[in-house]
């Protein structure tokens, strides 16, 4: 059945998504070269509702007339990502896959109550210097047009001799002229909150215990959470026609905590960002956003 | 069809009789169990004693506060009615953060020049001490579900929400910035680093803002300024005593690693209240009151600081050329100019910006540099790092110093220039 273009209708539901996490906690020793998963998970309609948005605007710090977030669509088909990672014939265990990078694409402006056809698959394998990386992609569809991409990039560390192409390093780094433009207090319960709007419930995100099991002190915040944030920051009122956001996520922020957003002094439509720590001097997210006339 | 006309009256000069504050005091200090009412009140009911103004009825009292509690909606109108003056004098509330005074006292003047009313009163006042604190914002949600509940069924059902942790977290005001989290204090630092303002700078700005404040004390320039409040005189954040030594001793309050800015060269939290009796020429000569100076005009200017391109306190900047360029004056043509010190950094880019040709070349769109401010001129009687800086209060300090002092010298004109919250500036001109 892998071969297939899957539809998932109704959605996964969360004990779902939770029993495939567990299951898919142990994987047997891989032999040789691992195989891209070739499934094509697709959510035939999946509307873009008011309630959701706003309840995600709520948890990221988005204002309703921003428009419909350019990192919204990625929450609707984050549970696909989770399917395919959690399949029994992904190589890799699902909750050691860190995210690593994002690019998000989109094409036309997007409309609260526009139902968008959402397809999630397994595009291909990156080589990073710290192990196997996969770049999984979301594609939606509106009247059969492509309105609005991601590809999202997974990393399983410690893998001796990945395959795929070598990973680049797109973003250039900050100079010294940067400024801090904002500060966010991150509560101890960010987690929980944004697990309730993304259905992300991975354990490092809403527990310190279960962030201990993972290796961290405590609960980090989700990097979609950090990216939505900082988008939120950024994006004009109006909402957005067409737009582009790269990031590469960097050290985890702890929970509670505080974080900086970092920008060049002068910076209009095509902007580089970085969230960094409190004393400016180390990065948790890096990236560009372009939007409308300055999108190349 | 009606017929649309308009027929302005001649605009006429704005005179500036006098004005009234209560000495400042350092937030949780003397005034720390007085509202903003009871500040305000003060300072009004001092105006209208000084001034006889007892059961007149003045064509309006504008005035305001910044942070304010939801029960002082109509402080003004309430302020009012507390004082002396006839109960039949309209009052309303203004509020444009610091320049809330000032800009408070272009609206009464701008109804005075065109004839609407004969004599008003403008203010502000503010208290730091007796900040509003909300209730929880998860218990006040539901608290209003509740209230919108039908039937005593659902009100519960409602109440049943509310968790014990709700009334130990309560909502307290904070001194940052709603789009970026940042305080003030943390701008100023991101300005003072752009425009590479020296530490001893800001701390000799400092310095020379207290002593001049102490020696305008000494040869009695407050005296008609100023009305005493419980127990209070002067200024209690003033320090006749301050040298560059102490003030070089502070550490920097923002940024401890490499910051510039320290407890002694910013505006410490201030309670405090000013107002300023303003009047047609007629009303003046009616009343047999001298004019001290004239209200000029005012412009004010707004900078985007969300993104970073412009520092929050640098819109005066703008808001100066500009009235300059209105009103065809250039920087020679004052004799005074009070420069509002919310910190010695944010005063020092300022100044420094309008020396800048790239940046008034750039930014400003001027083809040469507004050029230097003569520091002799500037704050000649001391300023807010020395009185301290009860926001809304500061205009109307200003703008009644500033006439006294033009009329001390028998004549002359001053510009005033205050930066705000949310990227505003408020600048005025003043003249006799």
């Amino acid at each position: 059945m892998d071969d297939l273009t899957q539809i998932i209708d109704p959605p996964p539901s969360r004990t779902r998504l939770l029993l495939d996490g567990m299951r898919a906690l142990r994987k047997p020793e891989l032999d040789g070269a691992p195989l891209l998963p070739k499934a094509r998970l697709v959510r035939p309609a999946v509307e873009l509702s008011a309630e959701g948005i706003a309840a995600y605007g709520r948890a990221c710090g988005f204002r309703r007339e921003q428009g419909v977030p350019l990192t919204y669509p990625h929450v609707l088909a984050f549970p696909l990502h989770l399917m395919l990672l959690t399949r029994p014939s992904f190589p890799y265990p699902a909750s050691g896959m860190v995210h690593l990078a994002n690019r998000i694409r989109q094409y036309q402006r997007l409309r609260e109550g526009q139902a968008l056809r959402l397809e999630v698959y397994a595009e291909r394998w990156v080589a990073h210097p710290k192990g196997q990386a996969l770049s999984i992609a979301t594609r939606a569809y509106s009247a059969g047009a492509l309105v609005w991409e991601g590809d999202s990039l997974y990393l399983r560390r410690g893998v001796a001799d990945p395959v795929g192409e070598p990973w680049v390093d797109a973003l250039g780094v900050a100079s010294d002229s940067w400024v801090r433009t904002q500060t966010w207090l991150l509560p101890a319960d960010l987690g929980r909150r944004f697990a309730k709007v993304s259905g992300d419930f991975n354990p490092i995100h809403t527990s310190v215990i279960g962030a201990r099991l993972f290796g961290f002190r405590r609960a980090i915040a989700h990097g979609m959470w950090t990216l939505g944030r900082a988008l939120a920051a950024q994006q004009p009122p109006g909402g957005l026609e067409r737009a582009e956001v790269r990031c590469e996520f960097k050290l985890p922020i702890l929970l509670p905590g505080q974080v900086a957003l970092w920008n060049p002094p002068s910076s209009g439509p095509r902007r580089a960002f970085e969230v960094r720590n409190g004393a400016g001097d180390k990065p948790h997210l890096r990236g560009l956003l372009s939007f409308n006339e300055n999108l190349q | 069809m009606s017929h649309y006309s308009f027929n302005p009256a001649p605009t006429r000069r704005v005179a500036i009789i006098g004005g009234n504050r209560i000495p400042f005091a350092r937030s949780n200090t003397v005034y720390a169990h007085d509202s903003n009412q009871d500040l305000l009140v003060a300072a009004l009911q001092g105006l209208v004693d000084r001034y006889n103004l007892h059961g007149q009825r003045l064509g309006e009292f504008a005035a305001g506060a910044v942070i304010k509690h939801s029960r002082d909606f109509n402080l003004a109108r309430e302020s009012l009615l507390s004082t002396t003056l006839s109960p039949e004098t309209p009052a309303y509330d203004v509020q444009q953060a610091c320049g809330t005074g000032l800009e408070a006292a272009l609206l009464v003047a701008n109804k005075i020049a065109l004839g609407q009313i004969e004599a008003g009163i403008a203010g502000g006042a503010d208290t730091t001490s007796d900040a509003p604190i909300g209730i929880n914002e998860s218990l006040r949600h539901t608290l209003l579900a509740a209230n919108r509940a039908k039937g005593m069924g659902n009100q519960l059902k409602a109440l049943l929400k509310v968790r014990p942790s709700m009334f130990f977290k309560p909502l307290l005001p904070r001194n940052g910035e709603p789009r970026t989290g940042l305080s003030m204090g943390e701008h100023c630092e991101e300005m003072a680093k752009r425009w590479q303002i020296k530490r001893l700078a800001q701390d000799e700005l400092t310095l020379t803002s207290h002593q001049r404040l102490a020696a305008a004390y000494q040869r009695g320039f407050f005296d008609d300024l100023i009305s005493p409040h419980r127990g209070l005189a002067r200024d209690n954040n003033l320090r006749a005593d301050a040298s560059l030594e102490r003030l070089a001793g502070l550490s920097p309050a923002y940024d401890r690693q490499s910051g510039t800015l320290t407890a002694g060269n910013s505006t410490p939290l201030t309670d405090g209240a000013s107002v300023v009796l303003l009047a047609s020429e007629a009303w003046a000569a009616e009343h047999g009151w001298p004019v001290l100076a004239y209200l000029r005009t005012g412009e004010t200017a707004a900078v985007n600081f969300v993104d970073g391109s412009e520092g929050l306190l640098m819109a005066p900047a703008y808001a100066v050329p500009r009235m300059l360029h209105r009103e065809g004056l250039s920087f020679a043509d004052f004799d005074l100019f009070e420069i509002h010190e919310a910190f010695a950094a944010q005063v020092l880019c300022t100044l420094k910006a309008w020396e800048d040709p790239d940046y008034c070349r750039e930014r400003l769109g001027l083809a040469a540099p507004l050029g230097a401010i003569d520091r002799a001129k500037m704050n000649v009687n001391g300023g807010s790092l020395g009185c301290g800086h009860p926001f809304a209060a500061t205009g109307g300090r200003q703008l009644a110093a500033l006439a006294k002092a033009i009329h001390e010298r028998g004549g002359g004109r001053g510009l005033i220039s205050i930066c705000a919250a949310g990227g505003l500036g408020i600048t005025a001109i003043v003249e006799k």
